[in-house]
């Protein structure tokens, strides 16, 4: 039995404090003269002699749970005899790049040599790599290992020497004398920009499975079927200039061949016609040459459709919303993220309410003009999964909006007009999240007037002014079927710096895209990834994929088509040492050992039956 | 005003007065003349030990109890015949052992209760002119005053008990029989002892006495502490005679210890009136009247 706090067994000196005072309790009486101690000790014998029975049960018992007290934070457990032998873990790249002619046959020649040449006692593990690393053979016997050596092939996947040595330094926790042999053809691209970390316990031996090649790949591929074209980048890694046929099946039909010439280290476009109806597009070349995962690449059309934003505004003269629709369409470099539009409150009500739904959010920034056709359109924008802001204003009547959107019980603020700050504590809301730290910038816009609110049920409040009334609050409508539910959210003053300097600060803009975004004006869909990073339960093989009801492209990492490589000794120069690993092997063993035996549990327990027997031995 | 009278009388012989008081003479004094004047007020008002009539002088009659006074003024001899006149021969027996020196709820230990009981007996028995004599013991008779009716013998003994010190271990039996032996005529033998030792050895003892035609009255004197054992904590109990120590809680050992005195008792009080000796316990935090009333029971009972 060995112990992982052995310290702590220092506490079982504790259990002098019952023996002394069992030994003190003894003569703790005090003398007494008497005179029928002959009446006494007739009936006293029988007693003390079961008292003493009694009191050596219960210094028996809580002696037992001092000891046990001690040993159970000393941890004990039982240690195994240590391994002999020591561990290698060979690593062998099945990135995309091995694909290249020769390259994955002389991986598994290096790795099986590696592998024979392990001491007979040694284990030996054998870990397939490209952008994670996966265990083929666990530390066990080189035959194992060996045999597992067949299933590498290469694959589509990127090369990421970090994932390879996270699960080397996994497999070699526990070894004194580990070591990792990794057979790649050392891309120079497979290290990210912090490189990659092995603590300084494990020997790293690099084996160079690869040769300078000229490689030709398809970088790049778009479909613009509005401009009637596809379009394919050619790129060519290598030292000479190459000519290469590209072909390419526009929307599941071929198209003619092109023949062109890229000049060395060049990329060229190829372009194709497209029929406008065209959604999809494939692009391939033929580089025997080279590697063959990037020899073909995909790509899908989906119209940027941007989510529509609706101003409910006051009469024609009125200036309402210019801020909030400025603010929607500030262009962040890919043009706007929403499609605004401003109404005024009349020909909202007149408004279909198809149109209505139509649109992703409604912004009520006054309540003029609305109808009980305004609230049908609303309330079914709602039921829809659509969002609706509401921020207070002159011009926006609570009252109106309470009966309209059949608010039970009605929101009814009272219009107090003394200076305040927002305070966006709860960094956990959707909205306030991506400002993070940021958020404490809020404090620098003074609210002169706002709406006090007595957020009521089926409110929730998501940011309160500094003297605690609710700056933003938030409902659900109640969910329909498998329909989104659709969101109110609330502010408590206006956005066009009538109660508030609001929009003159730089967190309006942000503000106000995440509050549309949240309720409900989502960004256009992903339509293309890369095969190491598809969403869960799509096949990562490169090509054309469903996702969520829709067409996706899927295309190896373009960053693999490098020919870039390492020396062995300058992939040695990338590697960090750590002294992580310096942890003593026997303290990690013995930490890893005890923490899969726990006898501190049972020790704990035994403990706690040992207080109910004293307590028990106690009370008679 | 009967009652205010008799607790003011009675007051005298609570032994928290008592113990206050000077001498032994005193104290028996103080008893006794306390304890009498209860009576004139009690249902005990039959036992007088006042005068009673003259009677005409007869040959052998001691010339002490002549009335000299009678005699000068009618030129005859009259003695003074006095109810409860014997020629009674008295012996108070008093456990001077260590356990009597024990004191512990109240005011006096066990042995100055037992003097101040011997005492006012003496002096009781000296008003009724009868020959009292005391024996002191533990394990032996430590001190023996032979029974005399002569003034100045009440003196040497009450300055006997005043003198009073704690012996040794006790052992009843011994001058029981020894007294027994001793004894040749009819005598009243008053034992005032806490009996603390064999039962069996005392009782055959005082059954020897009575054997010998010796009356005999037994004056069980017990601490409050030992009747009560009102004891609280964990104590370590040790023998005033013996030095034998017990570690003992209280809290456990009562009942059994109570059970077992009751039985010490119970034993002493079935054999000893089977033997038809009086026995009684006192406590010694309270009067004497119940003593001296218990004498004066058995004395009249000899008449």
């Amino acid at each position: 039995m060995s112990f992982l706090n052995p310290l702590y067994l220092a506490g079982a000196a504790l259990i002098a404090i019952p023996i002394v005072l069992h030994l003190l309790r003894r003569d703790v009486a005090p003398p007494v003269p008497f005179t029928a101690v002959s009446l006494l000790k007739k009936t006293t014998v029988d007693r003390s002699r079961r008292h003493r029975l009694r009191d050596l049960l219960l210094l028996a018992a809580r002696v037992c749970a001092l000891l046990l007290l001690a040993a159970s934070f000393a941890r004990p457990y039982l240690a195994g005899a240590p391994p002999t032998g020591s561990t290698t873990v060979v690593a062998v790249d099945r990135s995309s790049s091995m694909s290249a002619p020769g390259r994955a046959d002389r991986a598994r020649t290096l790795a099986r040599e590696a592998i024979d040449a392990t001491s007979s006692g040694d284990r030996v593990a054998l870990i397939a790599f490209d952008d994670r690393a996966d265990v083929l053979a666990a530390p066990g016997p080189a035959a194992d290992a060996r045999a597992a050596l067949g299933d590498i092939q290469p694959g589509p996947g990127a090369t990421r020497y970090a994932a390879v040595f996270d699960k080397a330094v996994e497999l070699l926790a526990n070894e004194e004398h580990g070591r990792l042999i990794l057979v790649s053809d050392l891309q120079r691209t497979g290290f990210d920009a912090s490189g990659a970390m092995l603590p300084e316990g494990i020997g790293l031996q690099v084996k160079d499975a690869g040769a300078p090649i000229s490689n030709l790949s398809v970088s790049n591929a778009t479909l613009d079927p509005g401009r009637r074209v596809a379009t394919a980048t050619i790129r060519n890694a290598g030292a000479a200039s190459r000519d290469v046929d590209v072909t390419a099946v526009v929307a599941d039909r071929p198209v003619p061949i092109k023949r062109i010439t890229v000049p060395a280290g060049d990329a060229v476009d190829v372009t194709f016609d497209a029929p406008p109806e065209a959604r999809s597009v494939t692009f391939s070349i033929d580089d025997p040459a080279g590697y063959g995962a990037d020899n073909a690449r995909y790509s899908v059309f989906e119209a940027r459709g941007l989510p529509r934003v609706l101003l409910v505004t006051g009469g024609p003269a009125s200036n309402a919303g210019f801020y909030l629709s400025r603010a929607l369409q500030a262009d962040g470099g890919e043009g706007p993220d929403f499609d605004v539009r401003s109404v005024t409150g009349t020909a909202f009500s007149a408004m279909p309410a198809n149109e209505v739904r139509d649109h992703s959010v409604v912004a009520i920034l006054s309540t003029h003009g609305l109808d009980r056709r305004a609230g049908e359109s609303l309330r079914s924008l709602l039921s829809s999964g659509g969002g609706l802001l509401v921020a207070a204003a002159q011009d926006v009547d609570a009252s109106v909006l309470s009966t309209l959107l059949q608010w039970e019980p009605a929101v009814a603020p009272r219009d107090a007009r003394r200076p305040r700050v927002l305070a966006a504590t709860d960094l956990r809301h959707p909205v306030f999240k991506p400002f993070d730290a940021m958020a404490a910038n809020f404090g620098q816009v003074m609210f002169h007037r706002a709406w006090e609110i007595a957020a009521g049920d089926g409110w929730r409040v998501a940011a309160r002014f500094t003297d605690g009334t609710p700056a933003l609050i938030e409902r659900e409508t109640v969910q329909v079927a498998e329909a989104t539910p659709g969101r109110v959210l609330v502010f408590a003053s206006d956005l066009d710096r009538r109660w508030n300097d609001f929009p003159l600060h730089p967190t309006f803009v942000p503000f106000t895209q995440e509050a549309v975004r949240y309720l409900g004006a989502r960004p256009p869909a992903v339509t293309s990834y890369l095969v190491n990073d598809v969403p869960a339960g799509t096949p990562a093989v490169p090509g054309f994929a469903r996702v969520a009801g829709r067409t996706v492209a899927v295309n190896v990492d373009p960053r693999e088509s490098s020919v870039d490589r390492l020396t062995a000794v300058e992939f040695q120069k990338q590697v960090t040492r750590t002294a992580s690993g310096a942890q003593p092997r026997a303290q990690r063993l013995a930490r890893e050992t005890e923490s899969h035996q726990n006898y501190w549990r049972y020790g704990l327990m035994l403990l706690l039956a040992t207080l109910v027997v004293e307590a028990f031995v106690g009370s008679r | 005003m009967a009652s205010a009278a008799t607790s003011r009388d009675l007051r005298f012989l609570d032994p928290a007065v008592i113990a206050r008081l000077g001498s032994m003479e005193l104290k028996a004094r103080t008893v006794v003349e306390g304890f009498l004047s209860g009576l004139h007020r009690s249902p005990y008002k039959g036992f007088s030990v006042e005068f009673a009539e003259y009677r005409q002088y007869l040959p052998g009659d001691d010339l002490s109890t002549l009335d000299w006074k009678v005699y000068a003024r009618s030129d005859r001899h009259y003695v003074k015949k006095f109810e409860e006149e014997t020629n009674l021969e008295c012996h108070v027996l008093l456990d001077v052992s260590a356990s009597m020196a024990y004191r512990g709820g109240a005011v006096m230990s066990k042995i100055e209760y037992g003097s101040v009981l011997a005492a006012s007996l003496a002096y009781l028995m000296h008003r009724q002119r009868d020959a009292t004599g005391l024996i002191e013991f533990d394990e032996r008779i430590r001190a023996r005053l032979p029974a005399s009716a002569r003034p100045g013998h009440l003196h040497a003994i009450l300055l006997a008990l005043d003198r009073v010190s704690p012996g040794t271990t006790s052992d009843v039996a011994r001058p029981l029989h020894q007294l027994a032996e001793a004894l040749s005529k009819r005598s009243l033998v008053v034992l005032i002892s806490d009996l603390l030792d064999d039962p069996e050895q005392v009782v055959k003892g005082l059954k020897h006495l009575r054997f010998r035609g010796t009356d005999v009255i037994v004056f069980q004197v017990l601490d409050p502490h030992e009747i009560q054992f009102p004891f609280k904590g964990a104590a370590k109990f040790t023998d005033v005679e013996s030095a034998e120590e017990i570690i003992a809680d209280p809290a456990r050992v009562r009942e059994s210890y109570l059970e077992a005195m009751a039985t010490l008792r119970g034993r002493y009080e079935k054999e000893l009136k089977g033997a038809g000796i009086d026995f009684l316990t006192l406590d010694s935090s309270k009067p004497l009247d119940f003593a001296l009333l218990a004498y004066l029971d058995a004395r009249g009972r000899r008449k």
